[in-house]
Order: structure tokens, then sequence, then C-alpha cells
């Protein structure tokens, strides 16, 4: 079993507070109840009558944890989360919410994390987010799961009127399976931002899309891809539904191949539902120039430093719009640290 | 030293290059003439062990070690510095991504920086959104960063590039180069008004086909074009 305190000692490394962990399936360990931002045990009786207001999704689980987090009209906050399996072949089972309400600013960290001796785990998650009028919250997801891990989120974002919701989903390090399709709905004058960086390593099965809904007028929403393959077999399908008047969307996916095996499949949808909505998308997926190489090595760098530096612009170039706090745990990741 | 011995070079099955001698001594600075497509570019990049070349016949040494079966890279290492003339855009890698790839003291390179005046370009993707002139500039500044470079190759430097820059680069290469030997290529001259050049020499169709004084072969071309380089009187073939 890995050691809680070591645990919180080596990853709670990015300096937001509070940090909370669900280990396993067992409760929360600790619930906060300050004024502005409310932590509490999903099962707990408050959580039930706090979110009937709320359309959320069915909790399908028998055994589970969870957490909801509330951060209260016009405040300001930021958390650090994260998910833990401490045991081989456990099945995690999630049930979140998240409420920013009106006028509210939100920064969520999460990680994922398994210790290196457990093996073929599984974490399952609901989650619903609610961004309420002009709210912002940044939702930044970096996996550290094992490579025998198989991960099956199932997200549901609700943006409200001049909302904006951000999320920045990252999956450098070996994981066995992800399938994860969050689905987003923006009323007017609101916004979504989904940005994901994958590392397609071999033998990973990679289902990482979404779709944003844009019910409102004059709201936006883009969906911003970008894929390293080392051999692993990477899908996206992401669509953007332009619903309200003047609503404007955009899909992008690069992705890198390093290697000869795997596969990169990227599919974008765009529909557009009233005449006025204005949508697009571009993708690029290619192997690594040798043009580029070649101009690295006469530079002294040798084939393999000059592959490296390349995919090292390629991610800068992909993570360049997400907060500092991930771009730096995507540096650590890169120089051979520990994710999360 | 540079040398050069009986290189013909093939690509796409067409020869290329034919019959090319050149020996680059110690310290030697030497310009290439010659019109768009007649080889000085291939040359440079077949010295470095660039893709797409098939060496037919002849040897590349440089100080007696042949250059055969080395990567580009190590042909750094043996003391080659080369600037091609189509810069490569590395989006995302910055300037100072790249110098980050080397061990060197900052005070070492401090000068470099502020004669080039770069300092506002390190944070700047490689290549890209860059002006003509400061292209060159970052390039000239990425050879400061390799140790051991005795001869630079520097194809086009003076081509897109406007008066001033031409004037701080050339400025720059003086400095360093003296005890180096350089080898440019040119097609507009303009470099010659800066840099003293000790000799010249014209490719015409992949071979060499005339050396001499470089004012003089390069007044000569101005004039009357390179139709008259072969058996011009003024070369010392």
């Amino acid at each position: 079993m890995i050691n809680l305190e070591d645990f919180l000692d080596n990853y709670s490394n990015v300096g937001m507070n509070p940090y909370i962990v669900l280990n396993d399936n067992k409760p929360l360990l600790m619930e906060t109840s300050d004024e502005q931002l409310q932590i509490l045990n999903i099962k707990n009786p408050k959580v039930e009558k706090y979110l009937k207001q709320y359309d959320t999704q069915e909790n399908s689980f028998k055994e589970y944890t969870g957490y909801l987090i509330l951060l209260s009209e016009n405040s300001q906050s930021s958390i650090q989360t994260c998910f833990l399996t401490s045991q081989s072949g456990f099945e995690q089972n999630v049930r979140n919410v998240i409420v920013a309400e009106e006028g509210s600013k939100l920064e969520v960290f999460t990680g994922c994390l398994s210790n290196d001796h457990v093996k073929s785990n599984t974490h399952n998650a609901i989650t619903d987010i609610f961004v309420g009028k002009n709210a912002t919250l940044t939702f930044n997801m970096i996996h550290s799961w094992g490579e025998t891990s198989r991960v099956f989120p199932k997200t549901k974002v609700h943006v409200e009127e001049g909302g904006v919701f951000i999320s920045n989903y990252v999956v450098w390090e070996k994981v066995k399976e992800i399938v994860s399709n969050p689905q987003v709905f923006v009323e007017d004058n609101g916004k979504a931002v989904m940005q994901s960086l994958v590392y397609s390593h071999k033998g990973s099965k990679l289902d990482i899309g979404g779709r944003i809904s844009l019910e409102g007028s004059e709201s936006s929403g883009e969906i911003l891809s970008s894929v390293v393959s080392e051999g692993g077999n990477y899908k996206t399908v992401t669509e953007i539904v332009g619903k309200g008047d003047n609503s404007r969307g955009h899909i992008e996916c690069n992705a890198v191949l390093l290697e000869k095996a795997g596969a990169v499949e990227t599919v974008p949808l765009l529909k557009a539902q009233n005449p006025s909505v204005q949508l697009s998308h571009e993708a690029s997926i290619g192997k690594i120039s040798k043009e580029e190489i070649e101009y690295l090595q006469t530079k002294g760098l040798n084939e393999e430093e000059a592959t490296e530096l390349i995919v090292k612009g390629f991610v800068n170039n992909s993570v360049k719009r997400m907060p500092l706090s991930v771009q730096e745990k995507i540096e650590s990741m890169m120089a051979g640290g520990k994710g999360f | 030293m540079l040398s050069i011995k009986n290189l013909t070079v093939e690509a796409d099955g067409k020869e290329i290059l034919k019959d090319i001698n050149l020996d680059i001594k110690d310290g030697q600075k030497v310009v290439l003439f010659g019109p768009n497509g007649s080889g000085k570019s291939t040359l440079f990049k077949v010295i470095m062990g660039l893709d797409g070349y098939k060496i037919k016949k002849g040897k590349i040494e440089i100080n007696g070690e042949s250059v055969k079966d080395k990567s580009i890279d190590q042909r750094v290492k043996m003391g080659l510095g080369y600037i091609g003339q189509k810069s490569v855009a590395i989006k995302g890698v910055t300037v100072e991504n790249l110098m980050e790839q080397y061990e060197f003291e900052y005070d070492k390179i401090k000068e470099d920086i502020e004669d080039l005046d770069i300092d506002k370009l390190l944070e700047r993707d490689i290549n890209s959104t860059l002006s003509g002139g400061e292209i060159k500039r970052v390039e000239i500044f990425t050879l400061a960063l390799l140790e051991n470079i005795h001869t630079y190759l520097l194809d086009e430097l003076d081509s897109g590039v406007d008066i001033e820059n031409i004037e701080k680069i050339s400025k720059y290469l003086k400095n360093i180069s003296q005890k180096k030997s350089i080898v440019i290529t040119t097609h507009t001259g303009a470099i010659l008004r800066e840099l003293d050049m000790d000799i010249a020499y014209v490719i015409l169709n992949g071979e060499i086909v005339c050396k001499g004084k470089p004012e003089k072969i390069w007044e000569c071309i101005r004039k009357q074009g390179y139709k008259n380089c072969v058996n011009c009187d003024i070369a010392t073939k």
C-alpha cells in the first residue's frame, strides 16, 4: 500500500491549497466548509439537498467515493485534487460534482495516480461541472496512471450565460486505455476551450475527444488536440454543434508521429443548426521532417537530440495557452520527472 | 584544412558536381561564384553530409581525415560550421531552447549576443517570423555556440539581407574569423564590399571553371555575365 504521507510529500507540489485526495473508494479524508469554498463528501446528505437544483448525471455506481467542490458567488479560489489507487486490480468509482457559482473564479488542478506496484486497476468517474453566470472555471488534469491502468471518465459540463470553462487535459505517461469524451453545453455569451496534449505510447489505446454544444447566442467553443504518437492507438472524435445565434466554434488537431507503428485517427465533426454560426476545423498529422532534423544536426545535435528538441517545440507550441503551472509540470515530465 | 579531391556527385541520377578539386587552407577566405543552380549550395550540402546526394567519386577530408560515413553532427564536431541558404523554421523551439543544448559560460557569448544585436530575438522561435537579416544574425550566432569550428561554410549569407545587416554580420565575421577559414557563396556580391576574401572560384554547371582574385573575377562577372568565365583572361586556371 502506498503511504499517504509519502505520497503527499512527493506529489502535492503545485502549491495549491487545499489539497484533497480520493484514495481507492474510501471516503474523503476531511470536509472543509469555509464561507467561500466548501468541499464535502459526495455522500453527505447536505450534498444531495444542494444538488436538487441541478440537472446531474445518473450515478450508476454501487460502491464509490467522491466530492462536491462548491465555490460561492463572486469568490475566487484554487484547489488541488488527486485520485489515487493503491491496490492492484482495484476498480475505483468516483462521483464528483464541481460548482463555480455566479461571478466566481475557480482553478482546479487534478492528478490521477497509481503506485508503481499497482497493476491492472480501473478508474471510473462520473463528473458534473457547473459554471455559473459570468463565472470562470479552469480545470487542469494531468494523468499519471500506470501502464496497465484503464480509465473511463464521463464528464458533463454546463456553462451558464457569460461563463467560461477551460479544460487542459494532459496524458504524458504510459496508460493502457482511456476513453474520455466530455460533453459541454454553453449558454449565451459563454465560452468553452478544451485543450489536450497526449503522448500515445506503444500499447496504449486512447480515445480522447469531446463535444461542445453551443446552445446560446454569441457562445463560442474550441477543441484543440495535440498528439505525440510513439506507436499507440489514438483516436479523437471531436464535435462542435452550433445552435445559438452567431455562435462560433473551431476544432484543431495536430499530431506528430515518431514511429511507424500505431495509429492516429482524428474525426472532427461540425454541425451548424443555425445559419448565423461560424465553424471551422484544421488538422495535420505527420512525421518529423528530415529537413528539421538535419538543420539541428548542423548545429551539432545528434539525430536523437534533434528529435527530442523538435518534439519539445511541438509540445511548447501546444501548451502555450495552458496555465504556467501545467506547462511547468509538462516540462518536468519531459525531463523524466513524475507527472503529479 | 578542408580538402576536396576529384569529387563527383549525383542526385536523382543526374551528375551535379563534376570532378571538383578544392583546398581550403587554414585561415583562408574563399568565395564561390556561380549562377543559381550551378552547384555552389550543393557542394556545401555534400560537404556537410545532407541527405539526397550520392558521391560517385572522390573524397572530402578535414585535416587529413575522411568525412565518409560521418553524420552531419559528427562533421560539425570535426570543425565545420555551416549556414544554409534556406532557413528552416522550427515552431515552438526558441533560440534559448537551442542554447540550452550546449554547455557554455554565458560570459563567453555575451559579447556575441551584443555584437549581433540578437538579445531580443532569443525568446523567438528559430527562424519563424524573423526578417531575413534577423535570421542570418541568429544563424551566425548559433555558430558561436559550437566549439572547435575552424571552417565556416556560409551559403548566400547576403541573400535577402539589407545593407545594414550585411555590415553588422561582416564586422562580426571579421572579428571572429581571423584565424579561421571561411568559404562563402554569393550571387549578389554584396558581402564582398565588407569582407576581404583571398581567392575566388567560379562554378558553372557543377564544375570549377575558374579561380583568381575575387575583386577582378567579380568585376568581370558583373560586366559580362557568367558566360565569359570560361577562358576568361584574368583567371589563373
